[in-house]
């Protein structure tokens, strides 16, 4: 079986967040790299590769041509090989659009298993696992802090505030994963030459099929109108107490705030 | 009695600073743009040793690493220095500036001994050190935290009524009819000042540029992979390995690697905009070279990187210097060596604000003067070293 783990290039959140003339994301900030949600995801799929007989790891990306270091660095945590879909037609797709080439690929590579990360650490929507199993016609399982797969069933703990479920179905299926499935590992030095002999597959929307019209910032449902900074926090009020005067002041500065 | 601004609160402001002290000048002012330690003195590697064929610069780490060694006396705090011993190998195209700058070390006291491969071996058992022609061993190196040394300063400094103003950032100089009187800073306050010291590394540049006074310093990015051996490693010395063009220490349980071909270094044109990770290729670079001289190591992985930009100059040695300008002095340019010298470089530019010249042995102040640059006589080491970077 094919375990396909899903992995964004983002901005780093120390990079000052940039837009594009279409006032989507800058994607190519100086610390861009694998978004570290969907590191939980490799190490998940890496787990999974390893535990189930015959299974190989695809870590799969849309994205620019930079996002093939997010790719290599899956790659040197030990996946077995990667694709990058990358086409200009796909530049300011909303999630439906980056569902629709998602599924598109997954279909391609035939792939058993998704694993995807809770949520980009940019737009931080976390809804294109729901939007993929949706147009995979694939059961759901999302939030997982915890994940196996035995007889042909993928089974998971969600854990929120409520308490525990454990959720199971039927492969194929979509499973995100939380912050709480396990730390990443780091990548052994053998890992990491041995990722440096692999190659990173591009495929384009011709090469899955996906008509350019379907994606894009042209098909994209959500339209940025505009971006703006937050205004600069005024400069606060200095009190200077006179002998208990600041009492006073201050209950009648409270007393006009909450008004 | 001379009033002092040091712009920056890195390991070279409060190095000049605790200098001038000893000179029973007071008056005192660090500024700091954003914490003391911020720059690159906290993300220094923090490696401690002599080995250098530039007499000057020999003698400027000899004069730091009494520092070094007695800072809990000096300046009452642990710096956290780590006297592991400095180890150097070198391939048979070495071995001949290799022993010169040995000689040339011991001629001024450093101590430092040849030592046979096979006694390298047992420091670093290991290490493959099959590739190597000899070693040398500097018993009184090591490593240690800049972090920690200029905190442990800026303390000390403080006691000695020095004032540190962090959040500081200067906006320009202040100089009229070829004397400098103050700074500005960000927020539109003046700072008066009779002498000005820029030890602002890479950010010193746009400081000194309205002035016409040009600084050959280019930000270099700089990155370190930091590996967990996952076994124990005793307490090596930092190996400086000038085969494989790697320097490799412990840092707690784990190991330090940089890379010394130059391969890694590339030059940026913002000092505050760099990557905060290595990249792939660094790590690749770092994995090969490590597993092929350590194969004693079994597993090891990648633990995290550390990035950087280091303030270089076409010599890559400091400037430590007056300018055309009276009372305006520039420490900054440490090209990626400044810790292990910075107790020198605070002294010497304190001689050079007072005296005029060196009052360390066997030191020249002329050495380090801005005006090399334009006259093209550099400061080169008469003992380069095949394949790498001019910092030994």
């Amino acid at each position: 079986m094919r375990i396909i783990a899903l992995v964004k290039y983002v901005p780093d959140s120390g990079d000052e967040v940039g837009f594009e003339a279409d006032l989507s994301l800058g994607r190519v900030g100086p610390s861009s790299r694998l978004s570290e949600l969907d590191e939980y995801a490799v190490e998940q799929a890496l787990r999974l590769r390893t535990e189930l007989a015959g299974a190989t790891l695809t870590v799969l990306s849309v994205g620019p041509a930079e996002a093939e270091s997010a790719l290599r660095k899956a790659l040197q945590m030990g996946a077995d090989d990667a694709v990058l879909v990358t086409d200009e037609a796909i530049a300011g797709s909303d999630v439906f659009g980056t569902a629709t080439v998602l599924s598109a690929a997954i279909r391609s590579l035939e792939g058993g298993l998704v694993v995807a990360g809770m949520s980009s650490t940019d737009a931080g929507l976390g809804v294109v696992p729901a939007l993929l199993a949706d147009s995979l016609c694939w059961p759901l399982l999302s939030q997982a802090a915890a994940v196996s797969v035995e007889a042909g069933l993928a089974k998971i703990a969600r854990v929120d505030e409520t308490g525990s479920r454990v959720v199971e179905a039927a492969l194929p299926a979509v499973v995100s994963v939380t912050d709480q499935s396990g730390e990443p590992r780091y990548p052994s030095f053998k890992d990491v030459l041995a990722a440096k002999k692999k190659s990173v597959a591009t495929l384009t929307l011709a090469d899955l099929g996906v008509d350019a019209s379907a994606v894009g910032v042209g098909s994209a449902r959500v339209e940025v109108l505009a971006v703006g900074r937050n205004p600069d926090r005024a400069a606060g009020r200095v009190i200077v107490d006179v002998d208990g005067s600041s009492v006073d002041e201050i209950v009648d500065f409270l007393a006009a705030a909450t008004k | 009695m001379s009033k002092v601004v040091i712009i920056g609160g890195g390991i070279i402001g409060a190095t000049t600073a605790y200098a001038l002290l000893g000179k029973g000048i007071t008056d005192i002012t660090i500024l700091e743009r954003d914490t003391v330690g911020s720059g690159g003195t906290g993300k220094t590697a923090g490696i401690i040793r002599c080995h250098y064929g530039v007499t000057s610069i020999c003698a400027l780490a000899l004069y730091s690493l009494d520092f070094f060694e007695n800072a809990k006396e000096l300046i009452g705090t642990d710096i956290e220095f780590e006297q592991v011993g400095y180890l150097v190998g070198i391939g048979a195209e070495n071995l001949e500036p290799f022993r010169a700058s040995l000689a040339n070390q011991r001629s001024i006291g450093v101590e430092t001994e040849e030592i046979t491969p096979a006694a390298a071996k047992e420091l670093w058992p290991t290490a493959n050190v099959d590739d190597f022609a000899t070693f040398c061993l500097e018993p009184r190196g090591g490593y240690g935290d800049g972090y920690a040394t200029v905190q442990g300063l800026a303390a000390y400094l403080r006691t000695q009524g020095v004032a540190i103003k962090q959040g500081a950032k200067v906006a320009e100089l202040i100089a009229a009819e070829g004397k400098v009187s103050g700074v500005k800073l960000v927020n539109g306050e003046i700072v008066e000042a009779d002498v000005v010291v820029v030890a602002a590394g890479a950010w010193s540049v746009p400081l000194l540029a309205p002035l016409g006074i040009d600084l050959p310093i280019t930000p270099q990015f700089v990155q370190e992979v930091v590996i967990d051996p996952a076994m124990e490693l005793g307490t090596p010395p930092v190996f400086s390995d000038l085969v494989s063009m790697q320097y490799v220490h412990l840092r707690g349980p784990e190991l330090l690697f940089g890379n010394s071909d130059g391969s890694s270094v590339t030059p940026i044109t913002d000092p505050d905009v760099y990557p905060n990770h290595a990249s792939n290729e660094a790590i690749e670079r770092t994995a090969e070279k490590a597993i092929n001289r350590f194969p004693g190591i079994e597993d090891p992985g990648v633990s995290t990187t550390t990035t950087g930009q280091v303030d270089s100059t076409p010599d890559n040695n400091a400037i430590i210097s007056a300018t055309d300008i009276s009372g305006l002095f520039v420490a900054a340019g440490m090209s990626g060596h400044g810790f292990k010298i910075s107790p020198g470089v605070g002294r010497l530019m304190a001689d050079i604000i007072v005296e005029g010249e060196s009052t360390i042995p066997n030191v020249k102040a002329s050495d380090f003067r801005l005006s090399r640059f334009a006259e093209g006589d550099l400061l080169l080491s008469p003992y380069p070293y095949v394949g790498a970077v001019g910092i030994r």
